[in-house]
């Protein structure tokens, strides 16, 4: 290689070339965004916002995102911290098949989780679910059983799933012939299919995944040596987790929470499927957009599309501001 | 997060009171109490909406309406239930029937597919044929829309399918998506229902002739898996009511189907009769009334009774006549009728057959003491007194003429006669007749009466005629009219 007069070539390749190129890349996928907007803005005058907003249905479907994402944040936050330390803290067999498991509501087209939520509550009984529940837990328990961990002599998890198995399936007989799981839950006065609390279930499968996913990240990258260094000084493992690892995990745990909420606030198909489309009822924006396309209003469906851009944002700011002050979520 | 407890009793609090508040909706109304949920085609949205409106201001009871392509709707019902189905084309509703998941329908509008082009119709497009040409870009309707399945049909049919199938760029599941592709210029033309493409001012509607002949009744049913049957009827009625739906469907660019019912909150009808077949259908008629919550006032006459009662000007709203030929006598008041039925007239003797009666012309032996019908007063009198004139049976023999059948069936349990020419269901009718007398059969071509049904032309109710016919010929009437020894006649025609 020749470098000729110049006997530092280093010096003379800037980084201004890669620089551009990030510019570009950045100017093509941002740019691309804002004309997205920009398209929605140009097809809505102020007077179709106006009507939009006027529109007792739409109000109403505003509050009701409102809310059924709020819910469903919340549930899968509680849901997603005590599941991904579990995931993320403790060795055991099996844990590669959950992991798996946890995946499918991020793979699965949104409108299958719908589907099968329908079936689920309108096609198979309770007890069904509870026989099913036991064989599974059953089957954990052999599992747990037949091949400990090497030094492990602690048999204790595999006999509680064993005794939670026998709970179900006790449930089981006591169900026995009480028609669909909807029945029950009617019975209980908590209406699921085609009705606003199905919002938050139809949401929930999905948004909880991407929760756990996202605080099993922020586990792995706290080291364990401080639960430990706190455990030898006397405290025993939950208040390491809630008085160390949760701290520190706070920022996590508002990003799985912001998370959710964002993939519920966009979540369509499941809604759709298994709490319906119907106006002023069971309709959230997302399905609202749809709703509006359907009778033809396009401009209408464009208002709606930017709300939802202005709450996601609004949302979005105001918890960065008040709760992650400073931090990156 | 210096104190996670406090955060996590915040969090719980935030959520018990959300879902607290999506349980105790105001807005909503429980299913099945004051409520109606219609699974409803996406096309039909903007008059449904508008009648559903209506009607829960006129009545109080929440219409829940559910929208979507008619084949999604039908997967969505079949697993969740529902009180109605609504989809673009009746075909939908036959093969939900056909599975038993709907029992009543009717028909609410007439949708004409045509060509959607954007407003002046830059390509040029006037035909079928146009569809074909190279460079046009065709959005069409999924084949689980009605509109989809309607229009891959036709193509096919009209032998197109392979010269149009290339320019389809995009297939979607409602037909408002497709004309939605139309008014965004997305593509140059699609195949949608005229009423749809109205809603949408960016686009044209032109009529094919290979379509506009085959137009499609959009139909609603009545599902097997509502809880409150008498109240979806009810709303179905107003829906395909002349005074209230169809008016909202008309007003907004639909056809209607010619027939349609007066709208009454519970409207009332008479039916008129054969008192043959009163055994056979009185309590299949209570229960249709309790169903769609109407009243229909019956009147079990001989049919000459009857008709005598109609040239006197009575109008009943339908006619079950004991034959043919006593409807036949009134045709211009009546649509034409289906027969239902069939009832064999049988020589009803004393048990034993003491005086060996087994033909027709044994009834012309001396002293035989032969029970009739009056040919003036009922079908049965005309049938038999019809076949013993062509037979040549002597009238000499003949102790007695009533006016029904019933009465000479006493007679023979009063063993005032010998023989009576009564119809097996006459003869049936009662168990304690067998014990006393014996059935004869006659194996004559004349001795058969045919009953048909009815609907008149006048009538305010055609519909609702309609289905009581209906109900009258389900498989649960048939077995009714079995049992008394009516032959089924129906089947034949299916």
């Amino acid at each position: 290689m020749e470098f000729g007069e110049n006997q530092r070539p280093w010096r003379v390749k800037p980084e201004l070339p890669f620089l551009l190129f990030l510019i570009v890349v950045l100017i093509g996928y941002v740019g691309m965004l804002v004309l997205m907007v920009g398209a929605n803005v140009l097809t809505v005058s102020w007077e179709d916002i106006g009507n939009v907003l006027r529109d007792a249905d739409i109000q109403r479907s505003i509050k009701l995102t409102i809310v059924t994402c709020t819910a469903t944040a919340i549930l899968s936050v509680l849901v997603a911290v005590p599941l991904a330390y579990l995931l993320s803290r403790y060795q055991f067999r099996g844990r590669a098949f959950i992991d798996t498991i946890l995946d499918i509501p991020i793979l699965l087209p949104p409108l299958i989780v719908g589907l099968s939520l329908l079936i689920l509550f309108n096609r198979v009984s309770p007890s069904t679910c509870c026989w099913m529940m036991a064989g599974g837990l059953c089957f954990a328990a052999c599992v747990g059983f037949f091949w400990k961990n090497k030094g492990s002599d602690c048999s204790m998890i595999p006999r509680a799933l064993l005794f939670i198995g026998g709970v179900f399936a006790v449930g089981a007989l006591l169900m026995r012939g009480s028609g669909s799981v909807e029945e029950v839950t009617s019975g209980l006065g908590l209406p699921m299919t085609f009705h606003p609390l199905g919002i938050v279930l139809a949401q929930f499968p999905v948004a909880a995944a991407f929760a756990v996913r996202t605080m099993r990240t922020t586990f792995d990258q706290i080291s364990p040596r401080y639960e430990e260094v706190a455990m030898t000084l006397g405290c025993h493992r939950g208040q390491a987790f809630t008085r160390v690892v949760l701290p520190l995990a706070g920022k996590g745990v508002v990003a799985a929470g912001t998370m959710a909420w964002a993939r519920s606030l966009g979540e369509f198909g499941p809604v759709l499927i298994f709490a319906g489309a119907t106006r002023g009822r069971t309709e959230v924006l997302a399905t609202s957009v749809f709703l509006e396309i359907n009778i033809g209003n396009l401009p209408g469906a464009a208002a709606i599309s930017l709300l939802m851009i202005l709450l996601a944002v609004v949302i979005l700011m105001l918890v960065r501001f008040f709760v992650g002050k400073g931090g990156a979520i | 997060m210096k104190r996670p407890i406090l955060i996590l009793f915040f969090l719980l609090a935030l959520l018990g009171s959300a879902l607290w508040w999506l349980a105790n909706d105001r807005n909503e109304i429980e299913r099945g109490k004051g409520s109606l949920l219609v699974h409803c085609a996406a096309g039909l949205r903007r008059p449904m909406s508008e009648i559903a409106r209506q009607y829960e201001e006129e009545f109080g009871i929440k219409i829940i309406l559910q929208f979507g392509g008619s084949g999604a709707l039908e997967s969505q019902l079949m697993v969740a239930g529902g009180d109605l189905y609504l989809p673009a084309d009746q075909g939908y509703v036959e093969s939900v029937r056909s599975k038993g998941l709907i029992k009543e329908s009717m028909p609410v509008a007439q949708l004409s597919a045509g060509i959607v082009v954007p407003k002046g119709n830059p390509k040029g497009i006037a035909s079928l044929k146009d569809l074909a040409r190279e460079g046009v870009k065709i959005s069409l309707g999924e084949k689980s829309a009605s509109v989809g399945k309607f229009t891959w049909g036709v193509l096919a049919k009209e032998g197109l399918l392979g010269e149009v199938e290339p320019n389809v760029v995009v297939t979607k599941p409602t037909v408002n998506m497709i004309v939605e592709d139309v008014a965004t210029g997305a593509v140059d033309a699609a195949i949608a229902w005229d009423a749809v493409a109205k809603n949408f001012p960016e686009v044209e509607w032109i009529p094919v002739p290979e379509f506009t002949k085959r137009s499609k009744l959009a139909g609603i049913g009545v599902l097997t898996s509502s809880k409150d049957a008498s109240r979806a009827l009810h709303f179905a009625r107003y829906v395909t009511s002349r005074e209230r739906g169809r008016k909202v469907f008309v007003e907004m660019g639909f056809e209607v189907p010619d027939v349609g019912d007066a709208w009454l909150d519970i409207p009332e009808v008479t039916l008129f009769s054969g008192s043959m077949l009163r055994p056979a259908i009185q309590e299949r008629i209570r229960g249709f009334e309790k169903r769609e919550g109407c009243r229909v006032n019956t009147v079990f006459e001989g049919c000459g009774t009857l008709i005598g009662m109609m040239k006197a000007g009575s109008q009943p709203a339908g006619y079950f006549s004991c034959d043919v030929k006593f409807l036949d006598m009134v045709d211009d008041r009546f649509f034409p009728g289906t027969v239902m039925t069939g009832n064999e007239i049988i020589l009803l003797v004393a048990k034993g057959n003491p005086k060996s009666l087994s033909t027709l012309a044994d009834l012309s032996g001396a002293g035989v003491k032969l029970g009739v019908c009056d040919e003036q007063k009922s079908a049965l009198g005309q049938l038999t007194h019809e076949m013993l004139t062509r037979r040549k049976v002597e009238f000499e023999n003949i102790a007695v003429k009533v006016a029904k059948g019933d009465d000479l069936v006493s007679a023979m349990q009063a063993r005032s006669l010998d023989a009576a020419l009564v119809y097996r269901s006459n003869a049936l009718a009662s168990p304690v007749t067998l014990k006393e007398c014996e059935i004869v059969d006659l194996n004559d071509e004349l001795a058969f009466a045919e009953q048909p049904y009815a609907v008149a032309r006048e009538t305010a109710h055609p519909e609702l005629m309609k289905r009581l016919g209906e109900s009258l010929s389900s498989d649960d009437a048939r077995s009714d009219f079995e049992k008394l020894g009516f032959t089924w006649k129906l089947e034949e025609e299916e």
